[in-house]
């Protein structure tokens, strides 16, 4: 018998590219998530990052992911980019929020998942170039109720205060 | 005005029905009426024979077993009665890793429980008998146990260290000697502990409650990969299935299409006839599209405000009934249609949330009510 039994390990500091080890860990993973919520003020291409933001769509295409995306209007042409890139897929839906500030990242699979709370914004520069921190919850313990909130908060409460830019295109029914 | 003002929702945010984020939602319990009565049929029968509830609840994810759990914890707290008891119940949820035994089990059972509760009811009794010791030598049956628990009401770090015995950690010698006690816990298998859990459902029947544990995500037993930890939880939980144990109820949840897929532990036979038959209670998903509409109508019955609905109803001319609002009469049978297609699919967990979708894409086209065309954009995303 372990004291891991009693307090299952579902949190921890990122200290080192927070972002990046979300996107590894989503690309990683062979399992086919159910849902991924990308909400940062400011996105960009990811060009010159390990895991950049076409890698990134394909995955979401590849497996039909439904992914949700919350951030602030683009102005500078590396969040237009990356806006543009995430608008060619069918399973995206993009929304605006001229407010937003926090920087969340959430993947869901049927029976758990992670997800990223942190400083980090989803761009190049954060990631290589800025000092950023994160906590990063597993669904463990508590940590899936946190995975869960933090699910919900995005996937309703906060698309319900951000304007629509593109919906997901289903297929129509036969 | 906001999202939950436009769909008139009743003091919530969304249609969203999760008792883990919203713990006043453990009161719902929508469309499986047979279920439902079952259950608490079940339950209540349990507390006269065998004297306190053993069951397994299984179901594939979505299908609504964790809201099951939680509304019969809500059930056993608020609505039964003509017991002798009081129900104190402890929820919690496993997690079992490669090579947990039935230590690792045990110890999250007591913790959750928690050291302030038995300690609670060692001082209630201490109030009420002229002799604790022989009190609780009666009630545990164990010289032992019935010393450690006692040391719960002692000074000092006595009774840290008379929780951690009680837990089942391995002490030093000198611990020992300081507990008076002849050896850890657990010294003797499962049973050892088996025991402790017994004799503190006796515990908390001298304080007029009846322990039972509430245990969800049993599907972690699946992550155990060793065999003699296996078969050690094995023991734990068929010890605890005995039919002498009539004082600690349990009553635990797990993913699991069919009774052959749960871990075997769970249903093997020497288990299965302990528990019995009837007490393995499958949650399946919605079967058909009328009970799709009844969870359904069940569930706007009770998230929208029915006043505010039909004020706007009538002012802005919606074709809408109060019965379906916000979606329109055929709309609400689309989505039904939609959701009861796939028996894979139709399950609770997807129809709130394609209820939910549906809406924000109203919200989103600020559409008072949701109509087929909506239906027929989101719908094909949850049910394929």
């Amino acid at each position: 018998m372990t004291e891991a039994a009693l307090e299952p390990r579902y949190a921890e500091l990122v200290e080192h590219k927070p972002v990046e080890r979300f996107l590894r860990m989503f690309l990683v993973s062979s399992r086919r998530a159910d849902e991924l919520i990308l909400i940062s003020p400011i996105i960009g291409t990811l060009k010159g990052v390990s895991v950049s933001m076409e890698r990134l769509a394909a995955r979401i295409n590849r497996d039909r992911i439904r992914t949700y995306v919350i951030t602030n209007e683009p102005e500078h042409s590396s969040h237009r980019g990356a806006i543009a890139i995430l608008s060619r897929s069918d399973y995206t839906e993009i929304r605006f929020n001229a407010s937003l500030h926090a920087k969340v990242y959430v993947c869901r699979y049927h029976d758990g998942g992670f997800a990223l709370l942190g400083s980090g914004n989803l761009t190049a520069t954060s990631i290589e170039k800025r000092i950023e921190v994160g906590i990063l919850l597993h669904s463990r313990g508590r940590g899936a109720d946190l995975v869960r909130e933090l699910s919900e908060w995005g996937t309703v409460r906060l698309r319900t205060l951000s304007k629509l830019h593109k919906r997901m295109i289903p297929a129509r029914r036969a | 005005m906001d999202f939950k003002e436009w769909f008139c929702l009743d003091g919530r945010e969304s249609f969203t029905i999760d008792a883990k984020i919203y713990p006043a939602d453990a009161r719902f319990y929508f469309g499986r009426d047979e279920i439902k009565a079952r259950l608490k049929a079940q339950i209540r029968r349990a507390f006269v024979d065998p004297g306190t509830p053993k069951m397994i609840i299984y179901g594939s994810f979505g299908s609504g077993k964790t809201q099951t759990l939680f509304h019969l914890h809500h059930y056993l707290l608020n609505e039964l009665s003509g017991v002798a008891f009081k129900p104190h119940t402890v929820h919690l949820d496993l997690e079992m890793q490669s090579k947990s035994d039935h230590a690792d089990w045990h110890l999250q059972l007591m913790e959750a429980v928690g050291k302030d509760t038995v300690s609670s009811w060692v001082n209630n009794l201490f109030n009420q008998v002229p002799n604790l010791e022989q009190e609780l030598e009666g009630l545990f049956r164990d010289h032992n146990l019935a010393e450690s628990t006692k040391n719960l009401r002692g000074g000092g770090d006595i009774p840290f260290l008379a929780w951690r015995w009680l837990c089942g950690y391995k002490l030093t010698a000198s611990d020992l000697e300081r507990l008076q006690v002849t050896r850890s816990l657990g010294d003797l298998g499962a049973g050892d502990m088996v025991k402790a859990l017994v004799g503190m459902g006796h515990l908390a029947e001298r304080n007029e409650e009846k322990l039972v544990f509430l245990m969800d995500e049993a599907e972690q037993f699946n992550n155990v990969r060793t065999g003699d930890a296996t078969e050690s939880l094995h023991n734990y939980i068929r010890k605890l299935s005995e039919p002498s144990n009539s004082s600690t109820g349990f009553i635990i949840a797990g993913f699991s299409l069919t009774i052959d897929d749960m871990p075997e532990m769970l249903y093997r036979v020497d288990v299965r006839t302990r528990i019995g038959e009837n007490n393995y209670v499958e949650i399946p998903p919605l079967p058909t599209v009328n009970d799709v509409q009844t969870f359904l109508r069940e569930l706007l019955s009770e998230l929208v405000d029915h006043k505010r609905a039909e004020k706007r109803i009538v002012k802005e001319k919606l074709q809408v009934s109060l019965e379906t609002y916000p979606l329109t009469a055929d709309a609400f049978d689309l989505l039904s249609d939609f959701a009861s297609q796939d028996p894979a699919k139709s399950l609770p967990r997807n129809a709130i949330r394609a209820l939910n979708e549906c809406a924000i894409s109203a919200w989103d086209e600020q559409k008072p009510i949701v109509g087929t065309d909506i239906v027929n954009e989101i719908a094909p995303l949850i049910f394929g």
